[in-house]
């Protein structure tokens, strides 16, 4: 599968659907000022009593325009629907794809990072996604690496005492591997700040 | 200051955007604008085919004064496909005669009047095909 390719342009629908909506209102709202302005003197001109040639020199630019410039505005509106198609895909292609990656860490995968394609937006929020996912990675580590060495010193501990062999030394020894291991898990509790 | 600012733009854009419903309601709107804009729109597109009509006769009453002048009488009958008189004479020119045809609707009828007058009554291209007599002083709608 070419992962530079993309298939689906219509993927975040709410989203898109609002981008094309809110394209079309200006569009039409373009429209509507645009034939006002181009109308509105030939208008003028048939509302009053002019002439009979000047109104029909109005007349007959109003026909002109009626027959050209319906099609081209059509066209012009339906063209660029199409393309907020495309422009909101840009963005909305990394927001599902930030969307996706952000609750299989919320489901506990932190094996994840987001990868965005070559032209796509958001190429800064998906940096910062991936710094704070490769943290939680990192985190999640050293308190694993420090829970597994806390559990041998504990085992330890237990088979000394079973078998009564501890003495003062080595009692002090395995307190200072345990104040190490409590040293890494504070300085990873560290990075993250809760207010209270 | 700057807590000021975002304030003031949270108020125009709201934190989640604006909603699709708003959107929606907003096309709705501008649909009803351009439905009324477009019913003066049409209104004056009717006009304006009227208009052209009415110029379009006013130059068959040139073209007519014209033979009026030749013959010293206007054309018993209008042949309006060639746009010949009864005895074969040209009564409008050939550009003209397809102009004619183009700007009206349809030529109802022509009646040479005895006192040196005549009637001519032709729809134009608009919706109601307003029917417009053409004499050789005035144009009535």
């Amino acid at each position: 599968m070419n992962f530079q390719k993309r298939k689906n342009f219509f993927i975040e629908k709410q989203f898109q659907t609002k981008y094309i909506l809110l394209t079309i209102f200006m569009l039409l709202t373009y429209t509507f000022l645009f034939v006002i302005i181009i109308f509105a003197p030939y208008m003028l001109t048939l509302y009053f009593d002019y002439p009979l040639a000047e109104r029909s020199e109005a007349a007959k630019a109003i026909l002109l325009l009626h027959a050209r410039v319906w099609p081209w505005i059509g066209g012009v509106i339906l063209f660029f629907g199409a393309i907020s198609i495309f422009i909101s895909h840009k963005v909305a292609g990394p927001l599902f794809r930030l969307k996706k990656s952000l609750s299989q860490v919320t489901q506990g995968n932190l094996n994840v990072s987001v990868k965005l394609r070559k032209w796509d937006d958001l190429k800064d929020l998906a940096d910062h996604v991936n710094v704070l996912i490769e943290e939680l990675r990192t985190f999640v580590s050293t308190l694993r690496n420090d829970y597994a060495l806390l559990s041998e010193y504990i085992l330890e501990l237990e088979r000394e005492i079973q078998a009564k062999v501890l003495t003062e030394e080595s009692g002090r020894e395995i307190i200072l591997k345990v104040q190490e291991s409590r040293k890494n898990i504070e300085a990873a509790l560290k990075r993250f700040n809760i207010t209270q | 200051m700057k807590e000021k600012k975002t304030y003031l733009i949270s108020i125009i854009w709201r934190r989640s955007g604006f909603t699709l419903i708003e959107l929606t309601i907003a096309i709705i709107i501008l649909a009803v604008l351009i439905s009324i804009a477009f019913s003066i729109y049409s209104n004056y597109v009717n006009k304006a085919k009227v208009a052209i009509a009415e110029s379009t006769l006013d130059n068959a009453r040139d073209n007519l004064e014209a033979y009026y002048t030749d013959n010293a009488k206007y054309p018993d009958s209008i042949d309006f496909t060639d746009c010949i008189d009864e005895k074969g004479r040209i009564v409008f020119a050939p550009t003209f005669c397809s102009q004619l045809r183009n700007d009206l609707f349809s030529i109802e009828s022509y009646t040479v009047l005895p006192t040196k007058s005549y009637e001519l009554k032709a729809k134009a291209k608009d919706t109601q095909n307003t029917l417009i007599t053409l004499t050789p002083n005035k144009i009535i709608k």
